[in-house]
């Protein structure tokens, strides 16, 4: 178990996904990294949740999309290893 | 100023790639995501020349408690069969200038390789400059690649706990600001690896803002600088900046806070 933990965010309970990008069993840079590439491939203002089962990236991935312009809308513990981080494209 | 192109830059252009794409000592790596979920990447199309490097199968393997460091000699035989020697020009490439050049170059230079460049906003930049492409893959001339390990790249928990709080010793928490607050290793000092990225133009900031970042939280010539994050792969780009930058010691913790946090005794703060 590591010692520090993602802040979790509540996303809209009504909030429907354009896409869902499963990136369990990814590791970080990879889990960051997609998400930016499938962000790219979406039309601005679309919503992309995303997958990741490990702290590190439940706290990088919104941090990091955030810092390019992208709106985190959600970052919710799912089950004891899941999160979903659901991001708004800029 | 831009921070490429300087004699013996560790950082080139996308101009300097294309003068230098057919000199036949330059060998291309092209460390972008591979994911068949998404439609780029080397598969799709790349710089012509160059050879695909994919972290999670080339220098990672599964192992019983999941994946796991190859062994050099094992990441060696792939760079030997993709026709790079030890005296290559490497130049990498990822999309940008990001995290996972970061990783290829910590890794290489981890392994003894002397001249390694990376192409400053990488496939970003080679479009936006109209570089040629090719999804045509031309078979390598294997060679031979020999490991010359250098162990002053790498940083381990030992070598902190024993070393961390010498005043020349300088220890470079590289993750966001939150995940340092939240607890990191004594004595360390924050700069999120991404705070080197220029995202409007996808490739490193001026060499001037860098450096004064990097001065700000103490990082000078004379110090022996630790980075770290969480796996060490954000370092490992934050590594990549400080060596283009010329610092001359710096060294990559690998395993980072998933490492340290899970050792039993060590502190946090």
């Amino acid at each position: 178990m590591s010692r520090w933990t993602p802040i979790e965010i509540h996303a809209p309970a009504d909030l429907a996904a354009d896409e869902t990008f499963d990136l369990k069993g990814e590791v970080c840079p990879y889990t960051f990294v997609k998400s930016k590439l499938m962000l790219e491939m979406m039309e601005s203002g679309q919503i992309l949740q995303v997958i990741v089962d490990n702290d590190e990236s439940a706290t990088n991935v919104p941090k990091s999309l955030t810092n390019e312009g992208n709106t985190v809308l959600g970052n919710e513990r799912i089950n004891d290893t899941d999160w979903m981080i659901t991001v708004q494209k800029k | 100023m831009s921070i490429s192109n300087s004699a013996k830059s560790v950082m080139v252009s996308a101009g300097w790639l294309a003068e230098n794409l057919t000199n036949p000592r330059v060998r291309l790596v092209d460390a972008r995501v591979s994911d068949p979920r998404l439609p780029m990447g080397y598969r799709v199309s790349h710089i012509p020349g160059a050879v695909p490097f994919d972290l999670n199968n080339d220098m990672y393997e599964m192992g019983p408690d999941g994946p796991r460091m190859k062994s050099f000699e094992a990441i060696a035989q792939v760079l030997g069969e993709r026709g790079i020697a030890n005296d290559s020009t490497i130049v990498l490439y990822d999309e940008g200038t990001g995290p996972l050049s970061g990783t290829v170059y910590w890794l290489f230079k981890w392994m003894g390789h002397d001249d390694l460049r990376v192409l400053d906003g990488g496939w970003h930049a080679w479009k936006q400059a109209d570089g040629i492409v090719t999804n045509t893959t031309s078979p390598s001339q294997p060679v031979t690649y020999v490991p010359r390990v250098d162990e002053n790249q790498l940083s381990t928990a030992e070598w902190i706990q024993k070393n961390g709080t010498r005043e020349d010793v300088l220890l470079l928490d590289t993750r966001t600001d939150s995940e340092y607050y939240m607890g990191h290793i004594p004595g360390a000092v924050n700069l999120s690896f991404d705070r080197a990225i220029d995202f409007q133009k996808q490739g490193l900031k001026d060499e001037q803002v860098l450096r004064a970042q990097f001065e700000r939280v103490g990082v000078t010539p004379d110090k022996q600088v630790v980075v770290y994050c969480g796996s060490g792969s954000r370092s490992a780009h934050t590594y990549l900046v400080l060596k283009a930058l010329g610092y001359p010691h710096v060294s990559n913790y690998k395993g980072s806070m998933q490492d340290w946090a899970h050792r039993r005794g060590l502190p946090l703060e």
